[in-house]
């Protein structure tokens, strides 16, 4: 029974592997070969593809502007997001429903809805084709999410270590950086995880506020990948594979803090 | 070191009225301990003196300042909480540090003061653990040496002994008592447990429905207690509610209910009417006597050192006694039993004491 059922997932984990996995193997299968029809295992495999990428693409400036971009938003999201669910979630705000209701409809908004205008006000503040412009857009469409899953993980918290810590002689921030936020570091860590993920992934705004080198992301630069006379496959799967690195690397490097994090508890139940 | 004044402290939740006008003076270095049922408004009183909920009306006085209206940081204040609230992400030493760093105590001394404290509780070899890695106790003494290190001018408790298992809880009571003692300041304490009012405090404050029911020394309470709310709710098992009449009969007065018929002591206001007499089970005794009722045994309940017996009279309810465990009671022998009339005590309808 056991080994059928481990067989199973197995499975399954290869169905969803495969576009990874041809993607892999393309990139390391020699341009000719490619060309020459359907053929799964490369004859010669070989890193040429990753040495053009790096040498001859706008990749590297790309992984560059995305890295800056997406820890950036991050960043600002983490700050706003921590600072507003923790008074979502235990301030008395007046109009607090109709705030939260206008936060959950935000994230009902389409993005290419919203492009249009977005667009004109970058013009209009001078931030066309700059990292401002993307961090802005993607940090605002990931606020609500933030609010959203921060807020329940404060709310989650329970109030008398804050109530401690007031006692104990600190103000609200005090309070909120020195207790409030790495009590609630598990949950921190995963709202930063899937903003940093979505801010690496965005693809509408950091194409349509980006012109040049200067700030094109890593999929706008993989979309706008350079051919001469033929679509360069080897090269465009080698790019791919580069801009799948780093956010793999991120949520595996994470998941270690947030394993470490959910192994504290200091409040009895 | 500081007195607390509480006056006409109020405190609303919608239209509840959590705390209904309570005033409270409690000296310099005195052990009181507020109790209650849940719901009774003494953990909102002591959330109030603390500065974590604010009141509707009335004031708080801390020594000779009127803190109303202060921040909980500014009232020179230590409170264990309920759920003890160790930080879970700082080592035990960071935990007891914590407050003097927010007080921005310089380095040296914040070590030289956990050190210190964490000596008087005991706890020095656990500096280094995480808080969730400590055993109840360890985690109990942590929470008290956070509290400690800041040398307050009064501690405030909320139930801080209620997730402890029983053994530990009778220690820790001890414990806090010499606590109490070794630093002379104020203690306010908050708890649902009557054995723990009765063995730790100074002076009990009885709290019901947002009111103060009665405030005196432990036995006071118990011997005298104002009505019979606190009547019930002080003792275990409960004291025994009878409700019969007051009547006369000659020149005596006797209590008429289901089953019995004892005399009062005279000289007594004569009270006529409906009234319930209360006795504790310590003062049932079993054995014949010129009062004595027939009675049924139908339960025992043998605590080792003594034994309760529910003894059936002819009420709906059996009246329990509490008998020495020498004396051999089984379940169904006949024994009748009297009542120490100097210690009967009368309620009225609406539970007011009649004296």
């Amino acid at each position: 029974m056991r080994p059928r059922r481990e067989l199973l997932v197995l499975l399954a984990l290869a169905v969803y592997a495969s576009p990874v996995a041809w993607q892999l193997l393309t990139s390391i299968t020699p341009s000719e070969e490619l060309q020459n029809g359907a053929r799964i295992w490369p004859s010669h495999p070989t890193l040429a593809s990753y040495h053009v990428v790096f040498t001859q693409s706008p990749l590297p400036r790309a992984l560059l502007n995305s890295a800056g971009i997406a820890l950036a938003t991050t960043a600002l999201a983490m700050v706003l997001g921590t600072l507003g669910a923790y008074a979502l979630a235990r301030l008395a705000i007046p109009g607090r429903r109709a705030l939260v209701l206008g936060i959950l409809l935000s994230t009902a908004l389409p993005a290419i809805a919203t492009v249009g205008p977005l667009y004109l006000m970058m013009r209009a503040l001078g931030l066309r084709d700059t990292w401002g412009a993307v961090i802005i857009a993607h940090t605002s469409f990931a606020l609500p999410l933030m609010l959203w899953l921060m807020a329940g993980f404060l709310r989650a918290l329970p109030r008398e270590l804050e109530e401690a810590a007031f006692v104990d002689g600190a103000g609200r921030l005090q309070a909120l950086r020195h207790v409030v936020v790495p009590a609630a570091a598990p949950g921190v860590a995963s709202a930063a995880v899937v903003t940093f993920l979505f801010s690496w992934n965005e693809f509408l705004f950091a194409y349509t506020f980006t012109a040049t080198e200067a700030s094109r992301t890593a999929p706008v630069a993989l979309a706008l990948f350079p051919g001469v006379f033929e679509v360069p496959w080897a090269d465009i799967a080698a790019a791919a594979v580069l801009t799948s690195a780093p956010p793999l690397l991120v949520v595996t490097l994470l998941q270690r803090a947030l394993v470490r994090g959910l192994l504290a508890g200091g409040v009895r139940e | 070191m500081a007195a607390v004044r509480l006056e006409g402290l109020t405190k609303l939740f919608a239209s509840t009225r959590a705390v209904d006008a309570i005033d409270l003076a409690v000296p310099d270095g005195e052990f009181v301990v507020l109790v209650g049922p849940s719901g009774c408004g003494k953990t909102t009183t002591l959330n109030m003196i603390a500065g974590l909920e604010t009141p509707t009306a009335g004031d708080i006085w801390i020594g000779e300042a009127r803190v109303t209206d202060w921040e909980p940081r500014d009232r020179n204040l230590g409170m264990v909480f309920q759920s003890l609230a160790l930080f879970p992400h700082l080592s035990v030493f960071d935990n007891i540090a914590f407050p003097l760093r927010i007080k921005k105590v310089p380095e040296a001394d914040v070590a030289a003061r956990v050190q210190a404290v964490a000596e008087t509780t005991r706890i020095a070899p656990l500096l280094r653990k995480r808080p969730a890695t400590l055993s109840g106790g360890e985690a109990q003494r942590v929470a008290l040496a956070r509290t400690i290190v800041v040398k307050p001018a009064v501690f405030l408790m909320d139930e801080p002994l209620s997730s402890l298992d029983a053994k530990l809880r009778v220690e820790m009571r001890t414990e806090l008592k010499r606590l109490h003692a070794q630093l002379s300041a104020t203690f306010i304490y908050v708890t649902h447990d009557q054995a723990e009012a009765m063995t730790m405090a100074d002076r009990i404050v009885v709290m019901h429905q947002g009111r103060i029911h009665q405030m005196g020394p432990p036995l006071q309470i118990y011997a005298d207690p104002a009505n019979r709310f606190v009547a019930g709710f002080f003792g275990v098992p409960a004291m025994n509610f009878l409700d019969g009449e007051v009547v006369a009969e000659g020149s005596d007065l006797r209590f008429s209910a289901a089953g019995l018929r004892p005399k009062l002591p005279a000289p007594r206001t004569a009270t006529r009417g409906p009234t319930t007499l209360g006795v504790r089970p310590e003062h049932v005794r079993l054995g014949d006597g010129a009062d004595a009722s027939p009675a049924t045994v139908s339960l025992i309940e043998p605590l080792g050192d003594e034994t309760l017996v529910f003894l059936d009279y002819g009420a709906p309810v059996s009246l329990v006694a509490k008998v020495d465990a020498e004396d051999k009671v089984a379940v169904g022998d006949r024994r009748p039993f009297t009542l120490r009339p100097d210690r009967l005590i009368f309620f009225d309808s609406a539970g007011g004491r009649l004296r």
